[in-house]
């Protein structure tokens, strides 16, 4: 699909990615415009609903970003998430949704480059895999028989 | 309706030049609730900040949005000018649109996109934001120092010193640690009783210091400023206050066993000083040893004193502390030899380990002072085996930083002693940083102390075999041959590990843990603090170190402590935390299990979850899992995230 702008949905955590994030903008690195920036205190914040909400809402695709594992500010609440996303993921393939359109990763207060790299690869990403649509594996199921 | 003011910062070009900025006006002026969208060339300088300080006062808006540069560079700019004109701070809410949107985006069109959606997330997040006020409370300036080594002691003195009640609690029965069984310290072998004995003076004579020998802490609940911590104090069946240490108990004591403290290298009896000439002056009943706790009637001790020092009827206590912070200084454990050298460390063998090396020169030692093989003579050979216990997976990873300076200062030691005893060190390498030390290794070699450099090996840098009455040392080199050397005494430089008893502290002062150790607040700018706010750690509760390092510590633990607690001074308490509401918890308790900081507990009563707002930290992990959506975070409230959710796609 050409011309295809996805909107991704990105939460950063307040201590480590959403300070990954400003030292890559600090940096002038250049990062895809389809990464629309929510600020939590803590990975572990990220409802599995707020992922919901926002492929609901028009998003093609949602970034979680959190401190490295062991780098939590709050010791641990990146270690819940990554168990949560664990089990969103089925839940989502479930519903029918390519587990693939989220995705979460680790970017700490440094790692400015890393930020510029993990956006442009997840938009990269959602623009292969096309706008959402609701019921899109059974669909794409359905179109394959 | 709340009336929302939007602030749109030109940066000075820096944002104006980099999208179309007519178009951004244009998209908050369509939004829901928006009374005045502004712009001005640098907001940040006092003259932006006066727009938004008199639109606020004057009561045009009653919420103010910034879309301009990170919170990380100005939220307390911007809070400040909001405050200024009497708004609470938790109704600003700042658009980074600059770091995260201009200088990440060269295309003008998309970064106007960009732009638009991440402003418009941020009205509509800021129609549900809330006011919040900052609690104070009062704060408790008394401390507690855990553990009564060298570095407790230390942390207890310069709090006191700058007058603070200081609670020191130890668990043995006697003040001091490791130090107390050191004759010489290194690099410069200074007597090591000498260092201490003026300090365990003062530490008697200070009225701001509590000594509480025998104690353990058993609970703890509270938080920084805030702590009660329940401690257990073991009877000592002494009182220490009319005991004048004049020993006639000790010496009519018909109970003789081994003496751990001069390594089971002599004896003592029952009742006894745990160290010759420390504090607390008085001895103390060794349970394990005294017949009486083996059924048997004994009064012998008792008996002997003219003091009436002894008394069989005193009980263990629990006693309640109030604290408001807490040194944890509870020191190392040499790794025990026992682990690398399972059949020999059993026998009657002339395998010592350095703390044995260190009683042996002890005045106060088994062999008062001198250096002895198991048949009473001297040692005309003695090999120091290096990294005993260290940097193996088998046993401790790391490397202590200790061990290799200690066994330099044991050679030289043993040399002065017995000029003609052959001397040789089997390393790996020499972990000798600092200025004294590449000198002293010079000077060994030319007393004629050798050098062998071998390989770690799978469990130790050598195997020990028994050969009649000598030991025969043996490894590979570098090179991968095969050396072998045969020895009279050999002395182990053993690697420290963490003390067993930092879990159980851990776990109550709800503190991170690693490898045994307790994590730090910040490696490099909180090296002595913990992830609890008020718990601070002097010494080797955050890894193995020398003496000197552990002093440091404890004196930057009373400095972060000082500068904290203050007198008269309340403590702010963030309001931005997790609430739970009675009415929607069902009582399952996720939340208890998920908070790292026990924040949330169960009300038996009411069968539902409260939130100290003073214990939680406000990462939203909780309201994030709790089934009935009873838990929120305040100031990241569902609402809220999902708002800013719906306005960026919008």
């Amino acid at each position: 699909m050409s011309g295809f702008e996805p909107k991704i949905v990105t939460f950063l955590c307040n201590w480590c990615s959403y300070e990954g994030a400003d030292k890559s903008g600090n940096a002038h690195l250049e990062s895809p415009a389809n990464i629309l920036p929510i600020k939590v205190m803590c990975s572990g914040r990220v409802e599995p609903q707020f992922v919901l909400e926002a492929l609901k809402n028009g998003a093609d695709g949602v970034l979680i970003l959190g401190c490295h594992p062991g780098d939590c500010h709050y010791k641990e609440g990146n270690y819940k998430t990554l168990r949560r996303q664990i089990i969103l993921e089925q839940f989502l393939e479930e519903m029918s949704i390519n587990p693939q359109r989220v995705r979460l990763d680790w970017v700490s207060a440094g790692e400015g480059e890393k930020y510029a790299e993990v956006t442009k690869e997840m938009t990269e990403r959602v623009k292969e895999l096309g706008p959402f649509k609701a019921y899109e594996l059974k669909q794409k199921e359905n179109a394959s028989v | 309706m709340s009336k929302i003011g939007v602030y749109i910062c030109k940066c000075s070009g820096n944002i104006s030049d980099s999208l179309k900025f007519e178009e951004l006006k244009k998209a908050a002026e369509e939004m829901e609730d928006v009374v005045v969208v502004r712009e001005h060339e640098l907001y940040c300088g006092q003259e932006g900040q006066d727009v938004i300080t008199k639109d606020v006062a004057e009561g045009i808006v009653d919420r103010v949005v910034t879309v301009a540069c990170s919170p990380k560079m100005h939220d307390k700019t911007f809070i400040g000018a909001s405050k200024r004109g009497g708004l609470n701070p938790y109704l600003l809410h700042m658009v980074n649109i600059r770091e995260q949107c201009i200088w990440m985006t060269p295309d003008k069109d998309r970064a106007t996109e960009k732009v638009i959606r991440m402003m418009k997330g941020g009205i509509k997040r800021a129609k549900y934001l809330e006011a919040l006020e900052q609690k104070e409370i009062e704060i408790n300036t008394d401390v507690m120092v855990i553990g009564g080594g060298i570095a407790g002691v230390e942390a207890a003195l310069e709090l006191a010193n700058a007058g603070r009640k200081v609670y020191l609690v130890e668990k043995e029965a006697a003040f001091g640690g490791y130090i107390v069984k050191l004759e010489h310290t290194y690099p410069s072998g200074e007597c090591a009783p000498c260092i201490l004995a003026p300090r365990m003076k003062e530490l008697v004579e200070n009225e701001n210091i509590t000594l509480l020998p025998l104690t353990q802490v058993k609970k703890v609940t509270g938080f920084g400023g805030n702590f009660l911590v329940e401690v257990e104090e073991k009877a000592s069946f002494v009182k220490a206050e009319s005991c004048i240490g004049c020993m006639m108990c000790i010496e009519e004591c018909p109970v003789e066993g081994k003496n751990a403290f001069n390594g089971n290298m002599n004896n003592r009896k029952a009742i006894d000083f745990l160290v010759p000439g420390t504090v607390p002056k008085a001895p103390y009943i060794n349970r394990e040893m005294c017949k009486r706790f083996k059924g048997e009637e004994c009064t012998i001790c008792k008996d002997s004193c003219d003091f009436e020092a002894i008394d069989y009827g005193q009980e263990d206590k629990i006693k309640e502390i109030k604290v408001g912070s807490v040194i944890i200084a509870i020191g190392g454990r040499i790794y025990e030899a026992g682990k690398v050298f399972p059949e020999l460390m059993k026998g009657e063998n002339n395998i010592f380990t350095g703390l044995d090396m260190e009683r042996f020169v002890s005045t106060t030692g088994p062999s008062k002072g001198k250096i002895l093989l198991k048949n009473g003579e001297a040692p005309k050979s003695v090999a120091i085996l290096h990294c005993v216990g260290s940097r193996n997976e088998r046993h401790l990873p790391y490397c202590s930083g200790i061990c290799c300076k200690y066994a330099l200062k044991h050679s030289e030691g043993i040399k002065e002693q017995l000029p003609e005893c052959q001397v040789t060190h089997i390393y790996n390498d020499l972990c000798l940083e600092g200025k004294e030390w590449q000198e002293a290794v010079k000077h060994l070699k030319k007393e004629g102390v050798k050098f062998l450099r071998w390989e770690l090996g799978e469990n130790s840098i050598a195997e020990l075999n028994k050969n009649g009455e000598k030991i025969a040392v043996s490894g590979k080199n570098l090179k991968g041959e095969k050396e072998s050397i045969e020895v009279e005494m050999v002395l182990l430089a053993v690697g420290l590990g963490p003390n067993p008893d930092l879990s159980a502290l851990a776990e109550e002062f709800s503190l991170s843990e690693k490898e045994g150790y307790i994590v730090v607040r910040h490696e490099k700018i909180g090296g002595v603090g913990t992830t609890a706010e008020g718990v601070y750690l002097a010494g080797t509760a955050n890894g193995a170190k020398d003496i000197t390092q552990s002093v440091i510590e404890a004196k930057a633990a009373c400095g972060e402590i000082l500068s904290t607690y203050i007198p008269g001074q309340k403590l702010k308490l963030e309001p931005a935390v997790a609430e739970s509401d009675p009415d929607l918890c069902g009582g399952c308790k996720i939340c208890i299990k998920l908070c790292p900081y026990k924040a949330p507990s169960f009300d038996e009563e009411k069968e539902v979850v409260v939130v100290s707002d003073v214990l939680c930290k406000g990462c939203g992990t909780c309201v994030a899992a709790c089934p009935t959506g009873a838990m929120k975070a305040k100031n990241y409230t569902s609402k809220q995230i999902t708002s800013e959710i719906e306005g960026v796609l919008q």
